[in-house]
């Protein structure tokens, strides 16, 4: 090995990241190469970088003097560019990455495959015929509608679906779900409403899918043949065209039940992430933050259907939080009521006190690595603290989707589904994770996370403004800390504060009780009462016909 | 209140910035009126049509009644040459009657209301906003910004209003007799373009008006002390002022690193270049060839050298020799 060679190693060498480079290179441990002499002698020119905090590209783009000389970036910055106030990878990588990607609603649809996978093509004697059987016995006919079918996908308002459908079953109520065949990440184009084609899913048995044309006039004649009172809960809006569901609410003696499981009736981003990236509190169609979001377009051009839509029906509207109510307000849209349902309640009790002692405390990130997650202030806060013999970081939930390597943040793979509700809570309890970090970058209207954190006896630590996480932290005073700043978040692990929080915190566990959908907001809420009132008499009267 | 006639200067490169400054000025000013003051000429097989862009005209710089039109255009490369225009459009637009004439960058977006500048022309004859309004402390941002206007000027002229009073069109005529003879980028000489002229117009003339607004003319120069803002409101502010025009003066890698040396932690700034960068690609030009300008070559497609501009321009001799310096042959200005 030359001298100069020599030199750059045992300069880059403090700073050289072995494990970033393997992993983030894996031909080079394939190839049986020291990591750093391969850095050194191509890497550096192929682009690769030497730690997950250097970025070779950025570095020779953002120093066009470094670049000319040709010098290896990674050895110019440690001896010199550090110094000089160069920064080693751009600033807010993350965050800019995402409004570089960012794509409109109308973008992403195009991408979006066609999802018909030949389900069989119901007409309206068909499903008359499937209705028939028990309708008659019912008490009324549930008709939901959601973004996609509940029963293949995994996700807080598919398992709302599942458990109202439930809840609707055990009071002999008939449970039909429509989910659009064609999914789409925005409403359904405006044209032909009639010709719209809905998924039909009968009290969890799939029937296959139909016009909404065909659709809207077997329920008619269903409910007009039986008398049997027929209620539309609306649980999103995503793929449907708001002309179709008007069809489908004339066939309804009652207005609508419409849920806010996020913010799709305000605005196309369902969190409200102007750009993907910033929470924009729901401003005025047409404002100039509108003008300059991807969704600005597509908001301007849904939000005459869906005020339409509300305006027309005026519907009972159900919140799952405090924070979706008071988010939801802002949009002013026409309605009857607006009620708030939780879609579980955190029920907690005294567990046996966890041992810490001679091991460090661990820190997890529950769920995918999404920004709207928080995961990048995560990420970075593993980065920083890494090293600290104190802590250990992990992430349960979905592997990471976009394949980048996170240094120092072991992932446990961990599957949420219909027959293992409790998988997350169970996981924070048997990989003994202390401490759940949830810094949401939007008002989440209903967070299971949060209280999965805190029902598997972990600590939670999240930010003001993350709604339903606040709120859930707020709650629980003693297993939770609001913390004002992402920096005032690195200063409780810089010192001594989160052991003492950890010490301080009642050992607890707990459970997720199911509350029961629409179903329990016809029996608790005033305007549900005097729905159930209604189909009550709506029924008694078509029994003294009969 | 009377009409405002409001122009850009611009070759065909440029033609995607100027069709998202007329889309952004048709939002937040309806009632003005863009003219296009082009600095080109369609390349073969290339067709532009004029009443396809929404503007309220164009006006071809042969139009413009330049002297020997054909030396300044060689002896200009093409920012010079689409700065030198300035003047001339300006004195045009005043001398046809119009009685508030603004000029914006093509490379500028408003994003706010400008009935503000309606209103100062009322009471100013001239409108200038200067590159920064608040001192820097940090000496990176001290060398950049302020160092930064000392060499190019006080003010940046992507901005410019003036009103069809006389002292308004007396500034005019003293400022389009000056980029006449004096419009180069020669900062050695203290001369950069139309702007270090307008560094003596508040000493010259008695009309002129300093725009300190921090939300007019916001770019990577002043940002340091413009911090960006999106309000729930849906207003876009800078240090705290409504914003009313961005200047993109690069939107690639090199503005981008200027922006990102400046944005203090605010995420922003970036929105606004990437939805910038998308509106440009909505509006890009088809059938156009990269990097084209009609005056960039000699007759032979040679490409002309800045070295050969300053050359025919300094020495008379040369341009006696050669009165067609675009020329390629033996007898032409040698390539």
């Amino acid at each position: 090995m030359s001298e100069p060679d020599e030199f750059a190693l045992r300069s880059i060498a403090p700073h050289f990241d072995r494990f970033h480079y393997l992993a983030a290179n894996p031909d080079v441990g394939a190839a049986g190469v020291d990591p750093m002499a391969h850095f050194l002698h191509q890497g550096w020119r192929e682009g690769r970088d030497p730690s997950a905090d250097f970025d070779v590209r950025y570095y020779l783009r953002a120093n066009p003097d470094v670049a000319a000389c040709g010098i290896n970036p990674f050895l110019h910055y440690v001896l010199a560019g550090r110094s000089e106030g160069r920064l080693p990878r751009r600033p807010q990588h993350a965050e800019r990455g995402i409004i570089e990607r960012a794509r409109t609603p109308a973008e992403r649809a195009r991408e979006w495959q066609n999802a018909n996978v030949g389900l069989p093509a119901l007409d309206r004697a068909a499903l008359g015929l499937a209705l028939d059987a028990d309708l008659p016995n019912a008490p009324c006919l549930v008709v939901s509608i959601s973004h996609d079918d509940y029963t293949c996908h995994w996700g807080g308002v598919q398992n709302l679906i599942r458990e109202e459908a439930g809840s609707f079953a055990a009071m002999n109520a008939i449970y039909l779900h429509l989910s659009p065949v064609q999914p789409l990440p925005m409403l359904a184009p405006r044209g032909n409403p009639e010709e719209l084609l809905f998924r039909l899913r009968l009290q969890g048995r799939q029937l296959g899918q139909m016009r909404t044309a065909d659709l809207a006039a077997a329920l008619a004649s269903a409910a007009r043949a039986t008398g049997t009172p027929l209620l539309l809960v609306v649980h999103h809006l995503l793929g449907s065209a708001t002309e179709a569901l008007s069809l489908l609410a004339t066939t309804s003696g009652f207005p609508p039940i419409v849920w806010t499981h996020d913010y799709f009736t305000v605005c196309p981003s369902v969190q409200l992430l102007r750009n993907d990236v910033r929470f924009c509190g729901a401003p005025p169609v047409g404002s100039t933050a509108c003008e300059v979001c991807i969704y600005g377009e597509e908001r301007a051009a849904s939000r005459e259907r869906i005020q339409s839509f509300f305006q027309a029906h005026r519907p009972f509207v159900i919140a799952p939080s405090e924070t979706a109510a008071r988010v939801w307000r802002r949009a002013g849209l026409p309605h009857r009521s607006l009620d708030i349902q939780p879609l579980v309640r955190l029920a907690l009790h005294e567990a046996t006190p966890r041992n810490t002692t001679g091991r460090p405390i661990r820190i997890a990130h529950l769920g995918a690595r999404y920004h709207a997650k928080g995961w990048p202030v995560f990420e970075q806060l593993a980065r920083r603290f890494r090293n600290d013999p104190r802590y250990a970081f992990f992430q349960l939930g979905m592997a990471t989707l976009s394949g980048s390597v996170s240094d120092g943040i072991r992932p446990i793979p961990v599957k949420v589904t219909a027959d293992a509700p409790d998988a997350m809570i169970e996981a924070v309890a048997r990989h003994g994770i202390d401490v759940v970090v949830n810094w949401a970058s939007w008002p989440e209207t209903f967070c299971y996370a949060a209280l999965e954190a805190l029902a598997g006896g972990a600590f939670l630590l999240t930010r003001a403004d993350t709604g339903n996480v606040a709120a859930a932290a707020e709650a629980h005073p003693a297993s939770a800390r609001v913390i004002p700043t992402e920096e005032a978040l690195h200063a409780l692990l810089e010192g001594e504060g989160l052991a003492a929080a950890l010490a301080a915190a009642p050992p607890q566990r707990g459970s997720l009780l199911p509350q029961g959908g629409t179903a329990a907001w016809l029996i608790r809420s005033t305007e549900g009462r005097a729905v159930s009132r209604a189909v009550l008499r709506q029924q008694i009267q078509a029994l003294e016909a009969a | 209140m009377s009409e405002v006639h409001c122009f850009t200067s611009a070759s065909f490169a440029y033609l995607d910035r100027v069709r998202v400054l007329a889309e952004t000025l048709r939002r937040h000013q309806p009632g003005w009126r863009l003219w296009l003051c082009l600095v080109d000429q369609e390349p073969h097989g290339f067709t532009f049509d004029p009443k396809q862009e929404g503007l309220a005209g164009v006006v071809r710089v042969s139009e413009l009644g330049l002297p020997d039109l054909r030396r300044q255009l060689f002896t200009h490369d093409v920012v010079e040459m689409c700065t030198a225009v300035k003047g001339a459009m300006l004195e045009r637009l005043l001398q046809e009657g119009r009685e508030k004439v603004v000029y914006l960058d093509p490379d500028i977006a408003v994003l706010g209301s400008l009935a503000g500048v309606e209103r100062l022309l009322d009471e100013h004859d001239v409108l200038l906003t200067p590159h920064q309004v608040e001192p820097d402390d940090e000496p990176g941002a001290i060398r950049d910004n302020e160092m930064g206007s000392l060499k190019y000027g006080i003010y940046n002229l992507g901005f410019l209003a003036v009103s069809g009073r006389p002292g308004g069109r007396r500034f005019a005529r003293w400022w389009r007799q000056r980029l006449q003879d004096h419009c180069y980028d020669d900062v050695p000489n203290g001369i950069f373009t139309d702007q270090r002229w307008c560094d003596l117009a508040p000493a010259l003339f008695a009309g002129v008006h300093v725009l300190r607004d921090p939300g007019y003319n916001v770019a990577s120069w002043n940002l340091s002390r413009r911090p960006i803002s999106i309000g729930v409101d849906g207003t876009i502010r800078a240090a705290g002022s409504e914003l009313r025009f961005f200047h993109f003066t690069k939107v690639g890698w090199v503005g981008e690193v200027m922006l990102e040396r400046y944005a203090s932690g605010g995420i922003e700034v970036f929105e606004l270049l990437e939805w910038y960068r998308r509106r440009l690609a909505a509006h890009r030009v088809p059938g156009l060839p990269e990097t084209w300008w009609a005056f960039a070559n000699f007759a032979d497609g040679t490409p002309i050298s800045r070295a050969q501009r300053r050359l025919y321009r300094d020495r008379p001799d040369l341009q006696h020799s050669f009165p067609d310096p675009f020329a390629a042959g033996t007898d032409a200005f040698p390539t």
